[in-house]
């Protein structure tokens, strides 16, 4: 890869068409969740009003110390939201109408450890009413479209909530929680989700929590502190869950279905394909389910959000190559609007602009997830 | 312009299965019997240069139609390379799991109780 001079090159943001943040994020409080719960859960409405801690008390953010200690999260002088209290989804409206970006993509914050809830039928209702509160809140802003989220620990009830929610004009895809995921996504058990999700044409998004991931992977266990989760957290659940929906074969059985991996940068993929490349050849008689090497499975299914990016001012280049070792047909940009960590399309952008045609930037800039998530 | 190289006498094979390995001309070549027929490739592995051919013989594992049980062809067709793994079909050379990858086959040719390998 060299600057192409020849070739026209993108100068600006403004050239583009459609920028578009593939991971945002909306807090849904537990008042939001509890006044969306549908009759057939009532017995948790109960649940949330006697419990004065409803999130801490099923582990859900859980954290060595406590997480987003940035100023912006802090309770406002107005008197109104941090991060856990009531952000909704006007400030990632208003955020990601700031940062130039034309269209966002909404994932959990606080439900980013449904994982943690032990009880099916509790993780079910939250499912449902933050789902259903998702819907509702989609309805209020045009930029944003979003992930029904799946509760993992009843994966047919799950299926039933795609077919019940995917023709929801903003929903966009399904968030399958990548972090505390026990057994790993490759297991034959979440089968129903992914033949639902295909079946109606929708990606499976995963998000991995830097927050209280206890059971898996183990590392984290030790973690003295929110800033040793938060590194190796992202990165290690989703090469852990790519890992074993590939070797599992998941894309030979669901061969339409895409996968996005979000929040954990890119560094790793380069990594994690050629190991995976390397156990397919070393370990023929393990991967039988595979007819072809993972990373051709990878380039025609698995995209992978940008953000964070970390401080690619010192070395643009290197950002650029990265870029290539990735392939930009397989790379969407993220912002994740509006969280502390956010990147600006210009993040990306800048670094990337001279060393790819115009076309492949609009593509990993917004043109990739439009595709993906079929957004109008 | 084809060149023949004299691999082995057909009774030094102990039946199917069996292989001979000769150093040709600095090559080396391997001859596999398999069902009655011998087969000729390079004992050497497209991975890393190893002794491919000095590996044990494999049969393959595949999946069922529901894509979750597995199920095993005792064939055993494929010389399985002993430093990493690698495996590839002694009839084709090809690698069965990946379309890019072969190692180079020879022609195997029995003429008075002798195998050769052309090509």
């Amino acid at each position: 890869m060299t600057q192409n001079l020849k070739q026209q090159s993108l100068t600006s943001v403004d050239e583009l068409e459609t920028i578009v943040d593939a991971d945002a994020h909306a807090q849904a409080s537990w008042d939001d969740i509890i006044s969306h719960l549908d009759d057939g859960h009532e017995r948790f409405e109960r649940f949330f009003e006697r419990s004065p801690a409803p999130g801490s008390e099923m582990n859900l953010y859980h954290s060595p110390t406590p997480t987003y200690l940035y100023e912006d999260m802090k309770e406002r002088d107005d008197g109104s939201t941090g991060l856990y209290e009531d952000a909704g989804l006007e400030d990632t409206a208003a955020v990601t109408a700031r940062i130039g970006v034309d269209k966002g993509v909404v994932n959990p914050t606080l439900i980013l450890n449904l994982n943690f809830v032990r009880e099916r039928d509790y993780a079910v209702a939250i499912m449902q009413g933050y789902n259903d509160w998702l819907v509702s809140e989609l309805d209020e802003y045009d930029n944003m479209v979003g992930n029904l989220i799946v509760a993992a620990q009843d994966p047919h009830r799950s299926a039933e909530e795609i077919d019940r929610l995917a023709d929801e004009d903003d929903i966009a895809g399904v968030q399958l929680l990548g972090t505390a995921l026990v057994p790993p996504a490759g297991h034959p058990s979440y089968d129903p989700i992914y033949e639902a999700a295909e079946a109606n044409g929708l990606p499976i998004s995963m998000h991995t929590s830097g927050a209280g991931m206890k059971p898996f992977p183990e590392q984290s266990f030790w973690a003295e502190t929110y800033a040793e989760d938060h590194v190796t957290q992202h990165p290690f659940a989703h090469i852990a869950n790519a890992t074993s929906v590939l070797l599992n074969g998941v894309p030979e059985r669901y061969p339409d279905l895409r996968f996005v991996f979000q929040e954990a940068g890119i560094g790793y993929v380069p990594y994690l394909i050629g190991r995976l490349d390397t156990a397919y050849h070393e370990f023929p008689s393990e991967v039988p389910a595979l007819s072809a090497p993972p990373s051709e499975y990878v380039s025609d299914t698995f995209y992978w959000c940008t953000q964070p990016l970390g401080h690619t001012a010192e070395t643009p280049r290197h950002l650029a190559w990265l870029v290539e070792l990735v392939g930009p047909e397989n790379l969407l940009f993220a912002a994740d609007a509006p969280h502390p960590d956010f990147d600006t399309p210009e993040e990306l952008f800048d670094r990337v602009r001279a060393y790819f045609s115009a076309d492949e930037v609009a593509a990993m800039m917004g043109e990739n997830a439009v595709e993906v998530y079929d957004i109008e | 312009m084809t060149e023949r190289y004299a691999i082995a006498d057909v009774d030094e094979f102990d039946g199917d299965g069996s292989r001979v390995i000769s150093e040709v001309e600095g090559q080396e070549i391997a001859v596999f019997r398999h069902e009655g027929e011998y087969y000729a490739l390079a004992n050497f592995c497209i991975h890393q240069a190893g002794p491919l051919c000095e590996g044990a013989l494999s049969g393959s594992i595949s999946t069922d139609e529901d894509g979750w049980d597995w199920v095993y062809d005792d064939e055993e067709r494929y010389i399985v390379c002993p430093w990493h793994g690698w495996m590839f079909d002694i009839e084709t050379g090809r690698s069965p799991k990946d379309e890019r990858y072969a190692v180079p086959t020879y022609d195997a040719v029995v003429e008075n109780g002798t195998v050769y390998a052309v090509r």
